[in-house]
């Protein structure tokens, strides 16, 4: 055979459409069509689902319900990650079984079928316990997802935070707040200071956050405020309270009180919100590192049970060569 | 040229013919050729062995001179019409009486080995375009190996020991059947031949014929 001959036949042999009609006695037809709908749903639940696994794997049996993005999302809140759907992507059934790689090989291998292993928008299809084709459909470059150091459960809400100071805050890295770093100044704009700190903690959570469904911020339902992040997990629902302490470019000032006042906040909306099952107060500490040490204080009675202490993050100012220079 | 190979290709003509409609494909002399040349070259994928009837290199691809003489026969009898098309080409379909024949095979279940190679066959060739059906003959290996040669070089498109159409499509359901436990959909293997000359085709230049429709 010329390179020519096997090239041209590679690109065949790793169409998961035409394997899996080969192995499973299908019209090649009608595995085009349903290749081409798992693509089509997997794309139009991405922007919802973010980087979230699941499975779709053909089972014998007939199915119900087509499959859409509630039902990929009941399965990922309910943790049966695997569904079992028909040759028209209905769903038969939601299933608890294993994800990973051996996992899917083992289960197509003895079923004789195609699993679709999406982790967003990066498809792997396996047919009869081989790898068909894997590649990312959202984009024209393929490329393996890579696992992120930083990437942690919410439960991990401090590492979350710790990560995010050394990678985003940190000689402002990825993010921009001092008006003036040397007087601990903060910047009011042309974003408000609170807006600053809340976009940059929600992307990071959107980015990081394992079992996340969903990371909302701008919530104004139950009286929340707008600055506040809302974590939608399988769990339950986490609210993050942010407020920064300091001075800001306009002059706005905030002492000990603003935590207290967080504080308060979180325990209102963990008290109205059912849903709620965990409440954060994250304080941005631009004062001056003594005043920091002495004056970050609340009363500990007035944290709810569903919280703990507030998160007082001191803000540096100074990096290593000044701090050594001092 | 005997009695019994032309009613075997008589047989080819009249299942590509009606495929070939169902799938709304207008046939010329030179497409039915190349539909019974490939019908040749996957039958072994259907357990039964490709005409005992060679298929020789010849002006515009692989010629059986059995084949245009079934035809012929046909027509005479009302089996098929013909139809004169400019500059120099016939195309032809089944008659009332002919497709009354072929339906009756169907029914009745004769040659359920070739029809099903037809069938498929033109459901791929219906898949990748039915325009695609002469230079899909000119990528395969057999043809082209020999067709360097010369004229009236004798094509067999079973032969494993050489870089034949039976050692490519052996070749991609290799490929194809890794972990499948039961016989492979000889569709999807028919399909993948098909697609990986059609590869073959797209990278390389492909003579055109004028009496190609």
């Amino acid at each position: 055979m010329t390179s020519e001959e096997i090239q041209a036949m590679a690109e065949v042999a790793t169409d998961p459409a035409v394997v899996w009609s080969a192995v499973s006695g299908r019209s090649v037809n009608d595995c085009a069509d349903f290749v081409r709908s798992v693509d089509a749903l997997v794309l139009s639940c991405l922007p919802r689902l973010h980087q979230r696994s699941y499975s779709l794997i053909v089972d014998g049996a007939p199915g119900g319900e087509a499959v859409s993005l509630p039902v990929i999302r009941n399965a990922i809140t309910s943790d049966k990650t695997v569904i079992r759907v028909d040759a028209s992507l209905h769903i038969v059934r939601l299933s608890d079984e294993g994800l990973t790689m051996k996992d899917v090989q083992r289960r197509t291998r003895s079923e004789q079928t195609l699993e679709v292993l999406c982790q967003g928008s990066y498809l792997t299809y396996v047919v009869a316990g081989h790898v068909v084709r894997e590649g990312d459909i959202g984009s024209k470059t393929s490329h393996l997802p890579v696992a992120s150091r930083f990437r942690r459960p919410i439960a991990e809400f401090d590492a979350l935070l710790a990560d995010n100071l050394a990678a985003s805050f940190h000689n402002e890295r990825r993010l921009r707040y001092w008006h003036d770093r040397k007087k601990r100044v903060l910047l009011a704009s042309p974003d408000k200071t609170e807006v600053i700190f809340q976009r940059e903690l929600k992307a990071w959570l959107e980015e990081n956050v394992i079992d996340q469904i969903r990371v909302i911020a701008e919530t104004r339902g139950l009286g929340q405020d707008p600055t506040d992040i809302t974590v939608i997990t399988p769990s339950g629902d986490v609210v993050v309270e942010i407020k920064w302490l300091g001075v800001n470019a306009s002059g706005t000032k905030y002492g000990e009180p603003r935590i207290a006042e967080g504080v308060r906040q979180v325990g209102i909306y963990l008290d109205n919100d059912s849903n709620l099952v965990r409440g954060y107060v994250v304080c941005y500490d631009a004062r001056p590192y003594d005043v920091h040490s002495t004056q970050s204080n609340w009363d500990s009675g007035e944290v709810h049970h569903l919280s703990d202490a507030p998160r007082v993050l001191f803000l540096e100012s100074e990096s290593a060569s000044e701090k050594a220079s001092a | 040229m005997s009695v019994v190979e032309v009613s075997v290709r008589s047989r080819d003509v009249m299942l590509a013919l009606h495929f070939a409609a169902q799938s709304g494909a207008v046939i010329s002399r030179i497409r039915l050729q190349k539909f019974v040349y490939l019908l040749d070259c996957v039958s072994r994928l259907y357990e039964t062995l490709p005409s005992s009837v060679t298929h020789r290199t010849y002006h515009n691809g692989p010629y059986d001179p059995t084949i245009q003489n079934a035809v012929d026969i046909l027509v005479f009898r009302g089996f098929v019409a013909s139809e004169f098309r400019k500059p120099r080409t016939f195309t032809y379909q089944l008659t009332k009486a002919g497709g009354d024949v072929v339906r009756s095979w169907l029914r009745r279940e004769a040659f359920p080995s070739r029809t099903t190679a037809a069938h498929d066959l033109s459901t791929a060739l219906e898949q990748l375009g039915w325009s695609w059906i002469v230079k899909l003959v000119y990528a395969e290996p057999t043809y082209r190996a020999k067709s360097e040669v010369g004229f009236g070089q004798a094509l067999v498109v079973d032969d494993i020991t050489t870089n034949s159409a039976r050692a490519m499509w052996e070749t991609i359901s290799d490929a194809l059947g890794r972990g499948a436990t039961a016989v492979l959909n000889p569709e999807a293997v028919v399909y993948a031949f098909l697609r990986t000359l059609k590869n073959i085709a797209s990278r390389r230049p492909m003579p055109e014929h004028d009496d190609d429709i």
